[in-house]
This record gives C-alpha cells, sequence and structure tokens, in this order.
C-alpha cells in the first residue's frame, strides 16, 4: 500500500528472534554447525507462513529445507533479495527465524564453500611485490598540466 | 497526457536508436555544459559561512544555517558518564562497521551508537557496485587515474593513492566475511564498466551489492558482542580542556533522555546530507542523512573540506510519485540503457561521468525537451525495455531483481515501458570502497591511540567558544543543529 494522506509511519525495531553467534572464519564444519546454532531449522513444519510473509517474494519455507539439507548454494542465491525486515519471524510455529538461518548459510556459503578468486590474490601480491612503484613514482611527480594531459590519453 | 501516452515515442524510437552510437563531449564542451547547467554551479544556491573553521568559505544554504546552528546543550549539562568505551564509533553504516569491527580485532573496547537501527544508512542502498582494481587488465594506477578525471583533477593525490591500493585487500577481507560477490565462470570476481571509468572494475552482488555488504557487517558486529545502542543520535560532542573530544552526548529517540559516552577516541560515521533537500532536490538518502556529523565537528572546531561539492545522481526516479527520488542504477546505462529526451532523442553518452550526464538531463528539462508528469515534474526517459531488446528477454530480471521489485510494487513493468528519471543528489563517488578503506583505517588508528592515552575530562566547554562567535556574528539564526531528522509534515 502506498503512503497515503493522514497516515503515521513507525520504524520498527527489530523483532527479538534468537541470533546464534559465530565465528565465521574459523567454522570447521558449517554445514554440520548450522543444527548446533540453529538447532530449530530442521523442526519445520512446512505451515508457510514465513512465504507469506515475506514482503521481497522469497519462498522462505523452501529456504528453510535446503539449508537443513545443506544446499547452502541454493540458499544464498534465493535469499540475496533478503532485506532483513524479520517479517519471517514471529510467523513461525517452529520458532524459526528464518532470516537468520539463511544469513548464517549464506556467510558459510561465501567464506568457505565458493572458489577463491585467484586474481584477487596476484594483485594484492602484485601491490605488496611494488609491481606498480615505478608507475606510481612517474605519476606523482607530474606536474599538474602533465598530469592532466596524462589523464586524458587513458580513455 | 497520461504518462503511457507519452511512452509511445521511446517505444517507437527505439530500434533508429540502436543504430546510432554517441560521442562523448570534448573537454571545452563538458565544462561549458557544466558550468551551465550543473548544480554546483548555481551562485544564487550558495552562501559563505560566517563563524568557525570555514569562516568565508561558500557552501550550500541548507548546510552553512546548520553548521551556524546553536547546540541543544546548555553549559551546565550533566556530564555524568552513562558508559565508558576505548573507542566510540557515531553512525551504523558501512564507515561505522567497519571502524567498529577493525578497532575490536586490534583490541580496543568498542561501542558502536547509531540514530536509527544498525545499519539503517544509505550503504544498505547502493546497487551498482564498489569500484576495486582486480581485473588482470586493470590497476590501482589506472583506478586512480580515472578517479581524478571524474573528480576534475582536485582529489587528494595521497588519500586516493590509498584508497585504490587497499582496494583489494577490502576484497578479500569482505570474501573471508562470506560477502557474495558476483563471479565468473572461472571463479575470478566478475566486473561490470562503471560510467566514467576505462576498465570494467565495478564489484557487484547483483543489484544489492550494499545490503549484502552491510548484512554481513551488522551479522559480524553482533557475533562479535560490540556493545550497540540503537536509535540513540549524538547531539553534541564533549571535549577537555585542550579541545580534544573525549566522547559525546546522545539522545534516546525512544524516551528523549540523554545519553553521555565517554571515550578515549570517537569516530563520527554518520555519512551524507541527502535529506538536507539542498536545492530542493529530492534524494535517494535513508531518512537519517542529515549531516549530523559535519555540524557536532565544526562546533568542535573541525575544518570541513570539500563543502561546496555533492554529487548528483543522474538517474533518480521521477515517476511513481512514491519513488520520488529512490535511485535507478548506474548499472542500467551502464549495460546499454538510453536516456531519451521527450522527442524521442538521446541526447548524451549515458556512460560519460556523472556530472555531465546529471548536466544534460537538466539542459534537456529546462530548455523544454523534458517530460512532464501529472504532478507536475519533469524528467527524461531511460530506456529499460532496450536492455531485454539488446541482451535477450528477462537480462532485466536477471541482473537487476532488486529494481523490478521495487517498480512491479506499483504496477509497472520497467521490461516492457522506460521509467522516468532527473537527478537527484548524493555525496562521494567510490563511496563503498572508500568508506571501507578510511573506516578500516579509522577504525585501526583510533584502536591504537586509545591503547596509548587516559580518558580525557567530559566537558562541553567548546560550546562558550563557538557561542561566542555566532553572538558576534548577528547571533545565532534560531536554528538548533544536528537536524536528527527531517520533518516532513505540511506547513499549515
Ligand atoms: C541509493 C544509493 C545508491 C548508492 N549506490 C552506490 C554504489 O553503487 N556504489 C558506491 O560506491 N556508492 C553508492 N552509494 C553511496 C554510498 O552508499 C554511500 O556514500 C556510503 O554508503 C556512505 O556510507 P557511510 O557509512 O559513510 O554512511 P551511511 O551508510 O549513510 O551511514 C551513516 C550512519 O550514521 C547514522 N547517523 C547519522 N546521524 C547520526 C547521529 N547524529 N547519531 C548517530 N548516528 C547517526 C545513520 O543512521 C547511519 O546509520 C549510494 C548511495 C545511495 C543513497
Ligand atoms: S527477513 Fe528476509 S526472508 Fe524474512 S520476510 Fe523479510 S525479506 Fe523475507
Ligand atoms: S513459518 Fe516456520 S514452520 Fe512454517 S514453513 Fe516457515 S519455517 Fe517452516
Amino acid at each position: 500500500m502506498a503512503v497515503q494522506d493522514g497516515m503515521s509511519i513507525t520504524m520498527m525495531p527489530p523483532f527479538p528472534a534468537r541470533k546464534a553467534t559465530y565465528d565465521m572464519q574459523t567454522l570447521k564444519d558449517p554445514k554440520q554447525d548450522l543444527f548446533n546454532l540453529y538447532p530449530e531449522a530442521p523442526l519445520c513444519r512446512n505451515c508457510n507462513a514465513c512465504t507469506e510473509a515475506c514482503p521481497q517474494k522469497i519462498d522462505v519455507r523452501e529456504g528453510v529445507w535446503k539449508a537443513v539439507f545443506g544446499d547452502f548454494k541454493s540458499v544464498s542465491e534465493m535469499f540475496m533479495d533478503c532485506v532483513m525486515c524479520g517479517m519471517c519471524t514471529p510467523v513461525c510455529i517452529a520458532d524459526i527465524a528464518p532470516n537468520l538461518v539463511a544469513l548464517y548459510v549464506s556467510r558459510a556459503q561465501g567464506a568457505h564453500f565458493t572458489e577463491k578468486p585467484l586474481g584477487l590474490d596476484a594483485r594484492i601480491k602484485e601491490i605488496q611485490d611494488g609491481r606498480f612503484d615505478d608507475e606510481w613514482a612517474t605519476i606523482l611527480k607530474m606536474t599538474e598540466k602533465e598530469l592532466a594531459d596524462h589523464c586524458a590519453t587513458v580513455k | 497526457m497520461d504518462i503511457h501516452a507519452l511512452q509511445q515515442i521511446v517505444h517507437g524510437t527505439r530500434d533508429a536508436r540502436r543504430k546510432q552510437t554517441l560521442p562523448k563531449f570534448s573537454p571545452a564542451d563538458r565544462d561549458q555544459l557544466i558550468h551551465k547547467y550543473h548544480p554546483d554551479y548555481r551562485e544564487r544556491a550558495y552562501r559563505p559561512i560566517r563563524f568557525g573553521p570555514n569562516r568565508g568559505d561558500k557552501t550550500v544554504i541548507e548546510l552553512a544555517s546548520l553548521l551556524e546552528g546553536d547546540s541543544s546543550i546548555a553549559d551546565e549539562f550533566d556530564l555524568t558518564a552513562d558508559y565508558t568505551t576505548d573507542v566510540l564509533v557515531v553512525g551504523g553504516g558501512g564507515a561505522g562497521c567497519a571502524a567498529a569491527l577493525h578497532a575490536h580485532t586490534s583490541g580496543a573496547k568498542v561501542m558502536l551508537a547509531t540514530k536509527l537501527r544498525l545499519g539503517d544508512s544509505n550503504s544498505v542502498m547502493a546497487q551498482g557496485g564498489m569500484q576495486i582494481s582486480v581485473a588482470p587488465g586493470d590497476s590501482p594506477v589506472t583506478h586512480f587515474v580515472d578517479t581524478l578525471k571524474g573528480g576534475h583533477m582536485q582529489n587528494d593525490h595521497q588519500l586516493l593513492k590509498v584508497m585504490v591500493e587497499e582496494g583489494p585487500s577490502i576484497a578479500k577481507w569482505l570474501l573471508s566475511l562470506g560477502v557474495l560477490f558476483d563471479r565468473d565462470g572461472d571463479g575470478n570476481l566478475h566486473v561490470k564498466k562503471g560510467g566514467g571509468s576505462s576498465k570494467p572494475r565495478l564489484l557487484t552482488c547483483s543489484d544489492y551489492t550494499g545490503l549484502e555488504i552491510m548484512r554481513v557487517l551488522k551479522d559480524e558486529v553482533l557475533n562479535q558482542n560490540i556493545q550497540l545502542l540503537e536509535f540513540c543520535a549524538a547531539i553534541e560532542l564533549t571535549s577537555d580542556e585542550k579541545g580534544n573530544c573525549t566522547g559525546a552526548i546522545f539522545k534516546d529517540l525512544d524516551n528523549h533522555r540523554h545519553v553521555v559516552v565517554a571515550a578515549k577516541s570517537v569516530i563520527l560515521a554518520t555519512g551524507g546530507i541527502g535529506r538536507l533537500h539542498i536545492q530542493g532536490f529530492p534524494t535517494s538518502n535513508h531518512y537519517g542523512a542529515t549531516g549530523d556529523g559535519l555540524c557536532l565537528a565544526y562546533r568542535l572546531g573541525a575544518k570541513l573540506t570539500q563543502i561546496d561539492t555533492f554529487q548528483y545522481h543522474p538517474s533518480g526516479a521521477v515517476y511513481p510519485e512514491q519513488l520520488i527520488g529512490a535511485l535507478v542504477t548506474e548499472g542500467i546505462r551502464s549495460e546499454g540503457g538510453h536516456l531519451v529526451n521527450a522527442k524521442g532523442e538521446r541526447f548524451v553518452n549515458e556512460l560519460d561521468t556523472r556530472d555531465v550526464v546529471s548536466s544534460s538531463i537538466i539542459r534537456e528539462c529546462e530548455e523544454g525537451r523534458g517530460i512532464r508528469t501529472m504532478s507536475g515534474r519533469v524528467g527524461v526517459w531511460l530506456d529499460t525495455p532496450l536492455l531485454d531488446a539488446e541482451h535477450g528477454p528477462g537480462t532485466l530480471e536477471k541482473h537487476f531483481p532488486a529494481m523490478m521489485l521495487q517498480f512491479d510494487r506499483f504496477g509497472i513493468d520497467i521490461s516492457k515501458d522506460p521509467v522516468l528519471i532527473y537527478p537527484t543528489n548524493r555525496l562521494m563517488g567510490n563511496s563503498l570502497l572508500d568508506l571501507m578503506v578510511f573506516g578500516k583505517r579509522s577504525g585501526l588508528t583510533a584502536a591504537v591511540r586509545a591503547a596509548a592515552m587516559p580518558q580525557g575530562k567530559l566537558t562541553v566547554g567548546h560550546l562558550k567558544g563557538f557561542r561566542a562567535e555566532a553572538k558576534k556574528h548577528g547571533s545565532s539564526n534560531g536554528i538548533v543543529s544536528p537536524m536528527i531528522l527531517p520533518a516532513y509534515t505540511r506547513k499549515e
């Protein structure tokens, strides 16, 4: 519904759901850890209330199941639209906070199950090894005019 | 005329336009265009600041009034600290979270206080992506040069070098926390080409880049148990007898009580000023973007830099009414979307720099080639259906899901109909990178500083001097700053 005359609008505080705390980088077995961090996740009763509540049209229920079955990749793709409004949480009859489960799963997918981009590591090493130092020296020595001319040659 | 009838010209001219290539402006034409139409050059929108560290410098009237504004804190205010910490971070956007996390990792005791909820910020809304030179054909030096060009050679060279060189390690840090940047088939980071840059360099998470980064950073702030104060707006800083900052005074927006925090180091990360609506421009900024940190720092004696330039994003929505000012991502233009005036013509190379594109949209509208909506707003068309025509059906759906959904709520299918846009304002470019790099650096520096010094005394002594100066210059203007939240109630 759009904003209308006379309507008052309140900023909702976040719904007080229990958020598990974890150190993403040191997790040993993130797929198994899901069950320690969010033991209620496998108790989903398929009522679909979360999906109906979601303003971003995410199939939240499906996401919870996929998380439990270890399909972290699909969950991370499905929940890219999640704005963390928390609307899926108070409606859940199994006390699951689906958005928090999905956030954990998506982060684990990124930190543990996605290929490391080799090009990025190569670039970081180039910078550390001073590969661009000569170029920097040249550029930083230029007068304003020289620099402007140099910039104009880069298209 | 009805908006749908007006759209027909865009559909009608699409095929002809697809064959066209528009050259970029020559440097001379470009300067002329910007001087004539860019909002930064509108004399009457500016005035000199009357007193304080930037006395005599020109800035937009809206900001000048707030900088000269008075504090709501009286001289005899009770400054007993409610909390004590090593590092106090004010602001819960990207810069604030990055600073807090890095200070925490260096072993400092950190508190993060923010005006609304953690993450309610401009950072969550960034869609277009984050510039980092990771591609093999690209380099930090090229990134430096592109940025200088975009900034008309005005950027600080040292700061800029730091920013472009630290970019790749920031990307690595974010990846290690689980941020899901888009990838190429070979696992490398996918890069897109942004307006005004010579190489593809934008890292993206579809069109949810800021949201994805912020989801992760927020989660990490909570995981690290960093102490949080939400719905608390900083309204004044405290200082010791030497004028060093020693903490801050907050107003709890729920119960209107004051909260005093003593800190050895204070980091202001309160973001931009879009909600001041300078020069009457609509804004894409979040509700709390009222430049509060600028006012606080100014009263404590900080000289502000670059307060005469603001960024006007070329494409803010003009229709429907509910989306006014909402950003239409640059990505649409990067992928070939045309800008089209009321006559069905293109009028600028869509990938020119933002100031050029914004200026030429303003030119079209001022010279009568804009499209007027029923509520009297003016804009130009952005031909979104062209993307599906060019790259195959489903392109918009796949690459711009956030934008599809945003317009779909109002019954508009952007893959079928073009959208109407006009420049809107916000601050800074390269910003997502900027805030990560400098957020990190301030967090680290603050932690080191805090470890090496005692907690200073809490006073508001600096207000005495500021108020005396205000009085000398024709007294205060009756405005109390910071603004905290903009008022939109109808003025009867
Ligand atoms: C719609 C949109 C799209 C954008 N797209 C891109 C993009 O594609 N790429 C890019 O690089 N940049 C983009 N930007 C710019 C970029 O997002 C911002 O420059 C950047 O996020 C600013 O980060 P920040 O942390 O400094 O400020 P913010 O993210 O705005 O955070 C400021 C925080 O401070 C809090 N705060 C304010 N006042 C007070 C107070 N008095 N007391 C306590 N807390 C306070 C606010 O509530 C907020 O949490 C975009 C900006 C917008 C608005
Ligand atoms: S938190 Fe995410 S998944 Fe849950 S309702 Fe909101 S948008 Fe949907
Ligand atoms: S609301 Fe809870 S129980 Fe119902 S489908 Fe969603 S996760 Fe399962």
